[in-house]
């Protein structure tokens, strides 16, 4: 996906990136600097106005969900179907950073906000909770 | 069958420890036993075939029994039960290897 | 001379590190149906992990991000996946042989059956990635894994006739009564045994666990240039041992048991005992290793939260999948299939996932982006791709000759 689009983010500076060359599978750190996924697809919506021009990114999708949507293919079908399988709510649907909390695009994206103030994963909360945070000693500091 | 010469061996220098010795010895006893299952799944083709057959399966069941018997020694730490057999271990030994040689 | 006392301990951990299940296994039936005729084998395999951890070591030091974890970014989600399918699945089969070699190595002490030690021995290797410190748990285990020593003295005091084993060495042939199928089949397993995959996941993830950063790399190297062929002689003499006292007398390796025969004979009680504690090292530092692995490289893929470094509330999916790794590892080798059988398997299929773990580590450590500066040189390219193409001829034959050889009768 190489196409070249408007950054919704900062509305007055519109910057315009090679969304396949700089946002995609990139890493994504939090404003902790916590690994907070990879970005897996992006949310694209038409640009305002008459319709002419790039459309413009609104929005980082996340999860395994948002990759196999976008790994067409056989490849992509089953990772979708593993995922909704294991995913413990009803509707999985991709987990949406909208783009105005993206902070600096370099070799990672950085967000300017918590990984916890959005709703990033649910099934690492879950796998949080359910499993890990059960065990004895999960909140021990490592050293 | 070598395995289990060897380990003998080993036990008589006293260079080894029970519990080593006997899983050693089970090995070779397992070996030898699985060997023996399919050797006798086999369909012998004629005659002579058969013949042979009885000769070998002989030999592989003395063989498991020596085994068997060296591995229960080796359990009950009986160390003279253990090179006791040797002669019997290298006795079968070599009447298989002289098998398999006419056998080419 | 702190400075020494670090990279001592370091090159002395690479060494006792290097050995796992497969290098037993594999060293020790080769060098009892094939003598020394396979050893150039271990040489090649040394080389080549030697080249492809310096640069995964640097990858991780100078980008600070192990190399699986740009693996994604440089190549694509759809080649990174199919690399993570793979790779997880050989990470597994590795995983359940390695679980299976500490329950065979404390079997051998107690004569209690292995599979009775196994949820044990998982348990054990759980707890230690939960609780114990990464570098802690590096340096126990490897300098542990010291004790398979005993496989070199062994191999010495069995008195073997230097001069024909030089010569052996150098000139190789296909023994007369093995066919040559059979030869480059093992030599093919011999070659994954000595150049793991996960071997390279682990070693730039745990760089990055342990901070590395541009200083360490000198240090990196050291380990890396010394520690690993010293680890590759311990292998050879493994080989050399089974050469000396099977291989005469006709005796194929099929079980642990008679990997340590050799030594036993050389060298008594003693040696017994410096092998089982070696043998428990090994594999059990393996584990360790495979499992981290596991986890590693799902998380990496999917940019989840990993590492030790953090607490366990923080990388809950990391260690979830460790678990479940550990799990899954012990149910497979409760079904009591034969774990030798376990590890030939492993190590043919590790074998033909080498491309894939190389050839990205080649293409990201020469990428400038990452590397600020520090890409590969011109040897390190030129070995690197001489190696890629070793790797890749092993990868083609790996599949054919275990067929055509039914995996080595």
């Amino acid at each position: 996906m190489s196409e070249h689009v408007g950054w919704a983010g900062r509305p007055r500076r519109l910057r315009r990136l090679d969304a396949g060359l700089s946002l995609l599978d990139r890493q994504i750190l939090d404003r902790d600097g916590r690994l907070s996924g990879k970005v897996d697809d992006l949310e694209l919506t038409p640009p305002e106005g008459d319709g002419s021009g790039p459309p413009v990114v609104t929005a980082i999708l996340s999860g395994p969900g948002a990759l196999a949507r976008r790994l067409r293919g056989s490849v992509g079908a089953w990772l979708e179907s593993v995922h909704s399988r294991l995913h413990p709510s009803a509707e999985p649907g991709p987990a949406r950073i909208p783009f105005g909390v993206v902070k600096e695009i370099a070799a990672t994206v950085g967000l300017s906000v918590r990984k916890d103030d959005l709703e990033l994963s649910r099934f690492e909360d879950w796998t949080r909770d359910h499993i890990i945070g059960r065990i004895p000693g999960a909140r021990h500091a490592p050293e | 069958m070598e395995t289990a010469r060897l380990g003998v061996d080993a036990v008589a220098r006293d260079r080894t420890t029970g519990p080593y010795v006997s899983v050693l010895l089970g090995q070779a006893e397992e070996q030898a036993t699985s060997v023996q299952s399919t050797f006798d799944s086999v369909q012998p083709p004629n005659e002579d075939a058969d013949r042979l057959r009885d000769e070998v399966d002989g030999l592989l069941t003395q063989a498991v029994s020596v085994l068997g018997d060296v591995r229960i020694a080796a359990r009950r730490g009986d160390t003279d039960g253990i090179t006791g057999r040797g002669p019997a271990l290298a006795d079968i030994s070599k009447r298989l290897s002289d098998l398999e040689d006419r056998l080419g | 001379m702190k400075r020494f006392v670090a990279v001592t301990l370091g090159i002395l951990t690479a060494i006792g590190g290097f050995v796992d299940i497969g290098d037993l296994v594999a060293n020790a039936e080769v060098g009892a149906r094939f003598g020394f005729d396979l050893a150039w084998v271990v040489g090649v395999g040394v080389i080549g992990i030697c080249v492809f951890a310096e640069m995964a070591g640097r990858v991780a030091a100078v980008s600070t991000r192990p190399v699986f974890d740009l693996v994604r970014e440089r190549l694509g989600a759809r080649a990174a996946l199919a690399n993570l399918l793979a790779s997880s699945f050989v990470n597994f089969l590795t995983l359940a042989a390695e679980v299976a070699g500490i329950a065979l190595a404390l079997e051998l002490a107690s004569s209690v059956s292995y599979l009775l030690w196994i949820p044990f021995t998982s348990l054990a290797v759980w707890l230690v990635i939960w609780r114990v410190r990464f570098e802690t748990m590096e340096r126990i285990f490897g300098l542990a894994g010291l004790s398979l020593v005993a496989f070199a003295v062994g191999f010495w005091r069995l008195g073997p006739d230097w001069g024909s084993v030089f010569h052996s060495v150098s000139h190789p042939v296909v023994p007369s009564g093995e066919g040559h199928a059979t030869y480059l089949f093992y030599a093919v397993s011999l070659f994954g045994a000595a150049m793991t995959p996960y071997e390279v996941f682990f070693f730039s993830s745990g760089a990055v666990e342990e901070r590395w950063t541009t200083d360490d790399l000198n240090v990196n190297r050291a380990n890396v240039l010394i520690g690993f062929p010293l680890g590759g002689i311990l292998s050879l003499s493994i080989m050399g041992t089974t050469a000396l006292v099977l291989l005469p007398r006709g005796i194929t390796v099929d079980n642990l048991a008679q990997v340590a025969l050799p030594t036993v004979l050389a060298l008594g009680k003693l040696g017994l005992a410096f092998l089982l504690i070696g043998f428990f090292a090994a594999t059990f530092g393996a584990a360790l290793e495979t499992a981290l692995s596991s986890g590693y490289i799902i998380s990496q893929f999917f940019g989840w939260q990993w590492g030790k470094m953090v607490r366990p509330v923080d990388a809950p999916r990391f260690h979830a999948v460790v678990l479940v790794s550990l799990v899954l590892g012990a149910m497979l080798v409760l079904t009591s299939v034969d774990p030798i059988k376990v590890t030939e398997y492993s190590l043919v299929l590790s074998a033909l996932a080498l491309p894939l773990t190389y050839f990205p580590i080649l293409v990201i450590a020469n990428d400038p982006d990452y590397m600020h500066g520090r890409t590969n040189g011109r040897v390190a390219n030129a070995l690197g791709s001489i190696f890629l193409i070793i790797v890749l001829v092993a990868s083609a034959a790996a599949i054919p000759l275990m067929i055509v050889t039914k995996a080595g009768q």
